[in-house]
């Protein structure tokens, strides 16, 4: 194998594997990148078993072969050096030579053969607009669970129907919910699939450079997930188990209203949660004759305060929360202005922007229970 | 009574009962007074309390059963009875209460009291009160306790061993360091075997080895512990004498009644030990986050795996549910001797809780969980039994432990 490559084509994908890569060393292959030199490319891939990255890049090939190398050493070479054409050589006994300018480096490698084979992409189910899939992740990965338990939590739910296309995503303490419209009438079938908390976020990096056009065709085997965009896949195994019944704690009747400035509110919450318990993270929340007034206090430390005007005259609430699920929505959302949404003081408030958007979007929060 | 300078001025106090167990079968079965008697498991296990008859022979407790028979073949071997040590040990307990409300149980038989300020009240000094304290254990339960006397918590501890049983040791702090000073570092609070051998290999067996390093040094080189032994060392010990001390942990565990290799073995053995955890939580109000499963190799190393739940609980099948995936992991051929259940991060009841969207999630089994605890209330725990743990008795549960 021996290829010439320019230096940030290479750079930017074995970039993109990285989040592939298995990061403890218990099966040392894991922890690196396959490069394959075909006609004219380089096919990349990694994989930790659980997600796979598959890639390639334009390269002068002299002669096809394959080799894996360290992946993270692999990607620290290409970044320290100059901006020109890399020559990389298979050597004996899988060892990589790496020149380039007046650099050389001898890498060593692993041979191909037990590199596990990732799964194969057969049919895509359904093309989305990889902004729309970016934004439906971005507004709801903080809410997945890292559960030992209810597995089902651990990844956010993509439902793909006809006129919608939806992600829903929960630890059992809040819940993020976002739909948009779509076209996906030729659907034969609804589609619904867990995607892990890990390949979001691949998938957020993915996306991240996606243009207004660009779109990812996906599909799903019995056992993974696949997205591809243009020449990368993404290869996820798929979360198993029963995602609850999230339509079931969607509020119905929470008509107290109050509509806040996004910017204001996330200040005084952070203002105020400077002396929220430790523990709990209890903010207070005291709505009542158009004035939100949010307290907290701490046994060792002592107590905050700061205060709202609003627009609000449907009965007093007062409720507490954890901080940081507020926040976390007031981070994701982009509308400058939210409405916060009440039923009484103990059951879920309901957090959504205020503004006319082409999506919906709606954030349940469980409130402390005293 | 014992002479000592210093007596009518020391108020804390460890209390610690001879041999409880099997004192209390010798006075249930007076015909046993003379001869050896070991309290556990009757196959296998090992031994919970032997008589100082059995300990003359060699025995001594946590010893395997078969070793203790070997040592004294003669041994009457009573099945224990928690439930009757476990109210002997609360009318002791009550005793001690009613001389001061500083009582500090340590486990069944054993707790540390602190007299101070009780001199007017019962119009002698703490070592006074303290040998009518022994003599009233002794004539209303007709059991045998050993008090030590001294200034604090750790050495009290040591003081009630030294002169065992039915003995009143005192250590006063102008003889702590002398006395400290030729014994073994294992002596000491918090040096178990680990910590025993690593001072070892630094050249230190001794306390007096110990006091003779300075504090700085004591902690850069074994960190947090450092400072504990560098107080130890010189006879210091700043923990009070903590009345109903929150609990930390929860646990329960068992040796079996034979090695066993196999889930199908340990899984109904697991649930029941769940259970048993469960039910005590749900009797002191508390939940927890942390679950940890405990193992031990048939060649006697101890595997402990734990995992945090999402949320704090004191449902039997949540903790089986966290701890059930740990075991089977765990199973790869190994024997194992004893298994056990542990709950920690715990939360009190009524504590500012998160809300649960789905409170649905798991509610059927929990709605199963109260009826079951219903029953048992009503009849007794072995009424009603759910299918995972039918077919195993445990033999001999080993004490629930809080910590």
């Amino acid at each position: 194998m021996e290829f010439t490559v320019r230096k940030l084509d290479m750079l930017q994908e074995v970039g993109l594997t990285q989040g592939a890569v298995e990061k403890k060393t218990t099966i040392p292959i894991l922890a690196n990148v396959l490069l394959d030199a075909g006609s004219g490319e380089i096919n990349l891939a990694a994989t930790n078993l659980d997600l796979g990255i598959k890639s390639s890049c334009v390269a002068k090939v002299q002669e096809p072969g394959a080799v894996t190398t360290p992946a993270k050493n692999f990607l620290d070479i290409l970044r320290s050096l100059p901006d020109e054409e890399v020559r990389i050589k298979k050597l004996e006994n899988n060892w990589l030579r790496i020149e380039c300018a007046s650099a050389s480096f001898k890498l060593v490698g692993l041979p191909t053969d037990n590199f596990p084979t990732l799964p194969v992409f057969e049919t895509a189910l359904v093309e989305i607009s990889a902004r729309d899939l970016l934004g439906l992740i971005n507004k709801t990965i903080f809410s997945v669970a890292e559960e030992e338990v209810r597995f089902a939590l651990n990844g956010a739910l993509l439902l793909v129907k006809p006129l919608s296309l939806t992600m829903v995503a929960t630890d059992g303490h809040r819940l993020a919910h976002v739909e948009r419209p779509g076209n996906f009438e030729h659907l034969s079938s609804e589609i619904s699939a867990l995607i892990p908390k890990k390949a979001l976020a691949e998938l957020q990096r993915l996306l991240s450079e996606a243009g207004e056009k660009d779109t990812v065709s996906f599909g799903q085997s019995e056992t993974h997930l696949f997205f591809q965009m243009g020449k990368r896949l993404l290869v996820s195994r798929m979360v198993t188990g029963q995602f609850p019944n999230y339509e079931a704690v969607l509020p119905k009747e929470n008509h107290r209203s109050v509509v806040l400035d996004r910017e204001e509110l996330a200040t005084a919450i952070r203002r105020v949660s400077l002396l929220a318990d430790n523990k709990s993270h209890t903010v207070q929340i005291v709505l009542d004759n158009n004035k939100l007034e949010i307290r907290s206090s701490n046994a060792e430390l002592g107590e905050a305060r700061d205060e709202l005007d609003a627009d609000y005259s449907a009965g007093k609430i007062d409720i507490g929360f954890n901080c940081q699920y507020i926040l976390d929505f007031l981070a994701a959302t982009e509308d400058p202005s939210i409405s916060f949404d009440f039923k009484d003081d103990e059951s879920a408030g309901q957090l959504r922007p205020a503004g006319a958007e082409d999506y919906r979007y709606r954030y349940v929060v469980m409130p402390m229970r005293v | 009574m014992v002479r000592h300078s210093e007596l009518h001025g020391l108020t804390i106090a460890h209390l610690d009962c001879d041999a409880f167990y099997a004192t209390i079968e010798k006075r249930d079965r007076p015909e046993l007074r003379d001869l050896p008697v070991v309290v556990g498991g009757r196959h296998r296990g090992v031994v919970a309390a032997c008589c100082y008859v059995a300990r003359a022979r060699g025995v001594h407790s946590a010893m395997p059963m078969f070793k203790a028979l070997k040592a004294c073949p003669d041994a009457t071997v009573i099945k224990p009875d928690m439930k009757k040590y476990a109210a002997v040990g609360r009318q002791v307990r009550a005793m001690m209460r009613n001389l001061t409300p500083l009582v500090e149980p340590l486990s069944i038989d054993e707790a540390f009291m602190d007299l101070a300020g009780t001199e007017a009240l019962h119009r002698c000094s703490p070592a006074t009160t303290l040998a009518a304290l022994a003599r009233r254990v002794e004539e209303e339960l007709s059991i045998t306790a050993s008090i030590g006397l001294s200034y604090n918590k750790f050495l009290a501890k040591i003081a009630s061993d030294r002169d065992k049983p039915r003995g009143f040791s005192v250590i006063g702090r102008a003889e702590a360091r002398t006395f400290l000073s030729d014994q073994p570092v294992s002596l000491l609070w918090g040096v178990g075997k680990a910590m025993r051998q690593r001072l070892s290999r630094d050249g230190i067996r001794l306390v007096g080895e110990l006091a003779r390093i300075d504090q700085a040094e004591l902690v850069a080189r074994y960190g947090k512990i450092g400072r504990r032994l560098w107080l130890c060392a010189r006879g210091e010990d700043d923990r009070r004498v903590e009345p109903e001390s929150k609990a930390k942990s929860m646990s329960s565990e068992t040796t079996l009644d034979r090695d066993t290799a196999e889930l199908a073995g340990l899984r109904p053995i697991l649930w029941q030990l769940a259970e048993t955890v469960a039910r005590r939580m749900k009797k002191a109000g508390i939940a927890g986050k942390g679950v940890t499963l405990k193992l031990k190799t048939a060649d006697f190393r101890i595997v402990t795996r734990g995992r945090r739940l999402h949320s704090a609980t004191r449902s039997a099948e949540e903790l089986f549910r966290a701890a059930e995936p740990l075991l089977v992991r765990e199973i790869d051929g190994r024997a194992f001797r004893l298994i056990g259940i542990g709950v920690h991060d715990l939360v009190e009841a009524g504590q500012v809780a998160q809300g649960e969207l789905f409170g649905s999630i798991g509610s059927t089994e929990s709605k199963v969980e109260k009826a079951l605890d219903a029953v048992r209330e009503k009849f007794g725990s072995a009424a009603i039994v759910k299918g995972r743990g039918l077919g195993i008795k445990l033999e001999r549960q080993g004490p629930s432990k809080v910590e």
